[in-house]
């Protein structure tokens, strides 16, 4: 469900594409924000079409907004990726500490009082990893099907499946998804339905940060 | 070129510093943001003082206090507004600074005289009695008092002053420049008749004519020759007639719609601001917006040839997604443009690259 948030709000998100927009609409819900019934300040949430768009997009969005997240994931190279934000964001004047912050970082922005600019770098702003790599992290711990999830998409790959090594969290966690009761759901919809634990110290992290970048009174 | 410009205490701004102009820049911003403040600001900047110029602004925000000539009274610009916060007492000023090869500085500010001081300049036909009245409008620039301006008790002043002027161009109320740069204003509602009679007066088979059918062109490609014909009327286009290609029969300007007009106006102006200064309101009112891009390369091209700094307004987002556009297709055009977006309460603006407005688009980032 689109939010309704307006996408002239002063407040934006950018993330990659749909499965991000979703992941953070549904697992903000289960924390009691609530974009069918948004408070003040919660940001429109955009998906950018890429990670090479969004950060392109990087200068013009923090000049053009009184405060601006962005959630990209680490890929293989996390510091290679959190270099390239700063570089961008030099160029407006914002400047970002050298490493990214555990518990996701939240700077002050340009132009506007109060403005702020916050990153959070899938999974967890240390590791490599991209949103699948957080969900699999919030796979309820003792889950019966979880390890086999991961065996049967290491066998598939033994015989011959064609997903890059890269992307074996998303497989295993695309795997697991078809088996819950409603086989095949997506992030956001499993996330409501509970298939994911949305309290893990990484989940409450993300959450907070969130908060502390769009809603709290100071970050 | 103005570079930068400053204003403290004008109008809606307490202070507002505008850093990055270029030879072409476009103001945005909500209603209300002072994007006509600007205009007005760069306008008395770029004639050095000429706080006349303005009149007619004034007059369309209904800041003049209409006289009654049956009672010998003259209009009247109510001349509080022009200050931050409405009120003036004394010592009240606005500043207006403007930073090009070398910096011009413009100061309004309200204060007494006494038969001691020292003389001012006085305008020439000014009875000097008058000169003693208690309080008065100074407009200092860079530093030297070049005009005094009594006030009536109210905090109005008489736009009578214009007519007291000499002919010679140092009558700062009467909107002339001191520094002989043309300074031409285009309002939304475009211009005068009989203006724009005397602005066809200057470029009737003169090489500029040409370049004006070419800009008419972008609408109406079949236009081949204008002219000017003599009539009593008011309405603004009434009496410019129009050739077009595989025709014999002469057509009236206004039977080819608002856009047609509105290029006419924009292109006369620019070619009589050559040189100098071209401020725009509203820079695409009228016009649709597939003749947009053309309208672009054309004044851009126009600004280059004539050696223009222009300054315009605009509310549409396609007038700003067109440079979008214009980056990708003609990035030369468009790197002679910026775009300073107005917020209310931020004393500066912010500065966007046409580069940035087509990744804004792609984005879907509001500009304007």
């Amino acid at each position: 469900m689109p939010p309704r948030v307006s996408e002239k709000s002063p407040y934006r998100l950018l993330v990659e594409g749909k499965d991000d927009q979703h992941t953070v609409i549904h697992l903000l819900r289960r924390h009691g924000l609530d974009y069918d019934a948004p408070t003040p300040n919660l940001p429109y949430i955009h998906a950018a079409g890429g990670c090479t768009p969004l950060l392109e997009s990087l200068t013009v969005a923090a000049k053009s907004y009184e405060r601006l997240g962005i959630l990209v994931d680490a890929d293989q190279d996390p510091q290679n990726r959190w270099d390239e934000i700063r570089r961008r964001l030099e160029m407006v004047g914002v400047r970002l500490p050298e490493f990214a912050t555990n518990g996701g970082t939240c700077v002050t922005g340009v132009n506007r009082p109060d403005s702020r600019i916050g990153i959070w770098l899938m999974p967890d702003n240390l590791q490599a990893g991209t949103l699948e790599t957080f969900l699999s992290r919030l796979v309820p711990p003792g889950d019966s099907c979880w390890l086999f999830a991961a065996t049967c998409t290491e066998e598939a790959g033994k015989m011959g499946a064609k997903f890059p090594k890269k992307y074996f969290s998303k497989a295993q966690l695309h795997t697991w998804l078809a088996w819950q009761a409603e086989p095949g759901m997506p992030f956001g919809t499993a996330l409501t339905a509970a298939c994911f634990a949305s309290d893990t110290p990484k989940a409450l992290d993300f959450v907070n940060w969130f908060k502390r970048l769009f809603l709290a009174n100071s970050f | 070129m103005l570079r930068n410009i400053n204003i403290e205490g004008y109008r809606g701004f307490d202070r507002l510093a505008i850093e990055g102009l270029k030879r072409v820049n476009l103001f945005v911003g909500r209603n209300n943001s002072g994007k006509s403040s600007v205009l007005e600001a760069a306008q008395i900047i770029a004639s050095e003082g000429a706080i006349g110029g303005i009149l007619s602004s004034l007059k369309r925000r209904g800041e003049i206090i209409p006289g009654n000539q049956a009672e010998g009274r003259t209009d009247e610009i109510d001349l509080p507004h022009l200050f931050h916060g409405h009120k003036i007492k004394l010592g009240s000023a606005f500043k207006l600074e403007g930073f090009n090869d070398r910096p011009v500085s413009i100061t309004c500010e309200i204060s007494t005289t006494s038969s001691n001081e020292a003389r001012f300049p006085l305008l020439p036909g000014l009875d000097e009695n008058e000169e003693d009245s208690a309080v008065g409008l100074n407009i200092i620039v860079d530093g030297a008092i070049k005009t005094r301006l009594p006030l009536s008790a109210f905090g109005t002043l008489p736009v009578d002053w214009t007519r007291r002027r000499p002919g010679n161009g140092t009558g700062l109320l009467g909107g002339d420049t001191v520094s002989n740069r043309p300074v031409r204003v285009v309002p939304a509602e475009g211009l005068a008749p009989q203006s724009m009679s005397l602005l066809w007066d200057g470029v009737a088979l003169t090489p500029e004519e040409p370049k004006l059918i070419e800009a008419l062109q972008i609408i109406e490609p079949g236009i081949e020759r204008i002219a000017f014909l003599a009539r009593e009327t008011a309405r603004p286009s009434a009496g410019i007639v129009v050739k077009l290609k595989d025709s014999d029969t002469r057509v009236p300007l206004g039977s080819l719609g608002d856009g047609v007009k509105r290029l006419l106006f924009l292109s006369l102006s620019a070619i009589h601001a050559a040189c100098g200064y071209l401020i725009i309101d509203e820079l695409d009112t009228g016009l649709h917006y597939s003749v947009i891009d053309g309208m672009w390369r054309m004044l851009i091209t126009t600004a280059q040839r004539l050696d223009i700094q222009i300054f315009a307004t605009t509310h549409s987002q396609d007038c700003v997604t067109a440079l979008g556009r214009l980056h990708e297709d003609y990035p030369e055009l468009a790197r002679e443009v910026a775009v300073h977006r107005l917020e209310k309460g931020l004393a500066h603006s912010v500065c966007y690259e046409p580069g940035e407005i087509s990744t804004a688009a792609l984005q879907e980032i509001e500009i304007r």
